[in-house]
């Protein structure tokens, strides 16, 4: 066929063997990149993923007992000394929730509404196209897309920590991707599959939006009242130990000279607290069901004696602060499910597929 | 000998306890057939039937030779569907969007650009084509989704109601582009539509449809032979019926017309000359006071199909 040709004419060259589903792919991460503030986001996070390989640039390179000292620091101030990897939880936190969050909404608010009201998926489902494709081709895009801009940048700064590390790193933080990848990959499958279904029950971006933040809101404040309501006044004996080692203290504070009172209680003192609250209730509220399923993937990488020290403390604290991972974890999935089944629901109904 | 392009054999499609379509089977062989009806007919389950969308209660539709449920994949590729409502890929403009759609058909993405744009300049929307469809005119969109019809180079048209909203010109260019698509290129098409006027222009064979049943399946040329041979003979009002009996007992049928002195004479698809009627009153002694073809258009076949059951 000539180009500009003003006749029709039949087309005789070869048909393509791409399913169907990566055009759908390709146009949805096309849509998705059209947005300012999808490119903004994207770029911060390129620009923290570099700034960070630039501080450990600093710290192996320029300074190297930096990192020791932290260390210490962390020590002192009652860290763990797992630290490598303490540092990836952290930093995946910043990851999902400034990151991974808003740019789940931005990405594809709009993005099977915009189908309905202008009735594509007419358009889609009269072609070689199932709802089953269509939303294959939109979720690996947007799945894909997250990933990028979250895993990506996350194992950059891994690689470069491992490469250029102290030696032993590489030991110290190599499970670390795995815990990563398996991490954002259900909160972004969910994110992706959520806002889809939203979308696709509302009649405008700017509902999906509200829709989002609402349940954002409710869930949260629901799993956290119930949970605190779930505690209970707890009274326990202090400990001989911890008595001595507080009379320790000080003994040590008074020789250097220091005019502290620590309270050192007597022997067979109690201490009273709220606690044994049930951690349970928080998988009410799914942003901590996010929460406790990345850091119970990330906890996969720290060191047996660094993971025993964590829950000794969060048993002395009297309470569990967060959902326990495995029901975390069946949550997200629970909610990735709901939101797949809506989502085809209503593409069945509004898509004419009967 | 090829199969027909569609064959609807016993076909059933029930929602509940209603039927929508009851037990229908025709074949359409080839060419062009027009699909009409009343509102809630049974039009648009029947499309989504040939589109594999809906599963049917009983029987089955095949598309050249292929069952629409089993196949419908490889059905909807050589399908070319034009909707009745605006529908289109929105954030895209006119070609970017076209191409996607050929692309999700299984062009490659090269050929599936250079087809947009020659299909866009085919309807004449070459001009128009970076601008987003959503800013369109509805002229403009009703062109635009006859190119997303066309871009995949389907076997098949499927066309609902394709002039909407058309001014007259725009009607009548519509009409000619799919007229010339059909004709040079060997298109089939359908054509569902309530501009009867549409079918005759393009349309070879009709499909009636009305309470989910099949009211006819008939060649455009069959339903209006018998019209085209028929004379309306106007007499004086008191020798209607000698003539009437003089009609009848040579073998004609014969029907009312207007008012009290005219008469339909058909026999069969037998063209009626003039001077047969004169010889009809010349053998009853009446007098002839005019004569006319009966001129019976799709419509009358149309509204005696559905007022005949």
């Amino acid at each position: 066929m000539a180009f500009r040709a003003a006749e029709y004419e039949r087309f005789e060259g070869d048909r393509s063997r791409i399913p169907a589903w990566w055009p759908i792919c390709t146009a949805t991460w096309r849509r998705g990149w059209a947005s300012r503030w999808v490119r903004l986001i994207s770029y911060g996070t390129l620009a923290i993923a570099f700034g960070i390989t630039a501080l450990f640039y600093f710290a192996y390179q320029v300074m190297p007992g930096w990192p020791a000292l932290l260390r210490m620091m962390g020590d002192e101030g009652g860290m763990d000394s797992g630290f490598p990897v303490q540092f990836y939880e952290g930093l995946m936190h910043v990851f999902v929730y400034p990151v991974l969050l808003p740019l789940s909404l931005l990405f594809g608010y709009d993005l099977v509404s915009k189908d309905l009201a202008s009735n594509a998926l007419e358009t889609y489902f009269s072609r070689p196209v199932s709802p089953l494709v269509y939303v294959v081709g939109r979720t690996v895009s947007y799945v894909g897309f997250l990933l990028l801009v979250t895993l990506v940048p996350l194992l950059w700064i891994w690689a470069f920590d491992a490469s250029t590390g102290p030696e032993g790193r590489f030991e110290e933080i190599k499970a670390v991707p795995l815990a990563l990848a398996k991490a954002l990959g259900l909160v972004t499958l969910l994110m992706a599959l959520m806002v889809q279904a939203l979308s696709s029950i509302t009649k405008s971006g700017i509902w999906t939006n509200l829709v989002f933040v609402v349940l954002f809101v409710f869930s949260t404040a629901a799993g956290n009242i119930l949970y605190e309501e779930s505690g209970r006044r707890v009274e326990t004996v202090i400990s001989d130990e911890e008595i001595a080692d507080l009379q320790k203290t000080q003994d040590r504070l008074e020789a250097e000279g220091h005019d502290i009172d620590l309270r050192v209680p007597e022997s067979g003192a109690t201490r009273v607290r709220w606690g044994d609250r049930d951690g349970r209730l928080l998988a009410l509220s799914f942003p901590d069901c996010i929460s406790s399923w990345c850091i119970s993937c990330i906890e996969e990488a720290y060191p047996a004696e660094v993971l025993k020290r964590r829950q000794e403390r969060r048993e002395r604290h009297g309470r569990s602060e967060r959902v326990p991972g495995d029901l975390a974890r069946d949550v997200l999935l629970g909610m990735a499910a709901i939101s797949l089944g809506m989502l085809f629901l209503r593409l069945r109904k509004r898509g004419m597929v009967g | 000998m090829p199969p027909p392009v569609l064959e609807l054999d016993r076909l059933v499609v029930r929602y509940g306890s209603f039927t929508a379509l009851a037990d229908l089977s025709a074949a359409f062989e080839g060419g062009a057939l027009g699909l009409l009806g009343p509102n809630g007919a049974g039009k648009s389950t029947l499309l989504r039937c040939i589109l594999g969308l809906i599963r049917p209660s009983g029987g089955s539709v095949r598309v050249a030779g292929q069952d629409a449920r089993r196949a419908s994949r490889a059905v909807r590729r050589r399908i070319g569907y034009m909707p009745e409502r605006d529908s289109y890929v929105p954030g895209m403009s006119g070609v970017r969007a076209l191409a996607h759609l050929a692309e999700v058909c299984g062009l490659k993405p090269d050929d599936a650009m250079l087809r947009a744009h020659d299909v866009l300049h085919f309807v004449g929307l070459g001009e128009e084509r970076y601008r987003e469809v959503a800013s369109y005119s509805v002229g403009m969109r009703q062109r635009w989704k006859l190119a997303a019809a066309l871009v995949h180079d389907p076997d098949i048209l499927f066309l609902d109601e394709p002039t909407n909203g058309l001014d007259p010109r725009g009607r009548a260019r519509m009409l000619e582009v799919i007229d010339r698509v059909r004709r040079e290129h060997g298109l089939h098409l359908i054509l569902a539509s309530h501009l009867l006027p549409d079918v005759e222009r393009l349309c070879d064979h009709v499909w009636v449809l009305d309470e989910g049943r099949m009211k006819i399946s008939d060649s455009l040329a069959s339903l209006t032979a018998a019209a085209r041979g028929a004379k309306r003979v106007r007499t004086r009002p008191e020798q209607l019926a000698a003539l009437t009996e003089a009609a009848e007992r040579s073998g004609y049928s014969v029907a009312p017309g207007s008012g009290d002195s005219e008469l339909v004479l058909t026999r069969g698809e037998e063209i009626i000359e003039p001077a047969a009627v004169f010889g009809l009153a010349r053998q009853c002694g009446a007098t002839v006071l005019g004569v006319r073809p009966a001129a019976r258009s799709l419509e009358d076949a149309f509204l005696e199909a559905l007022e005949s059951h």
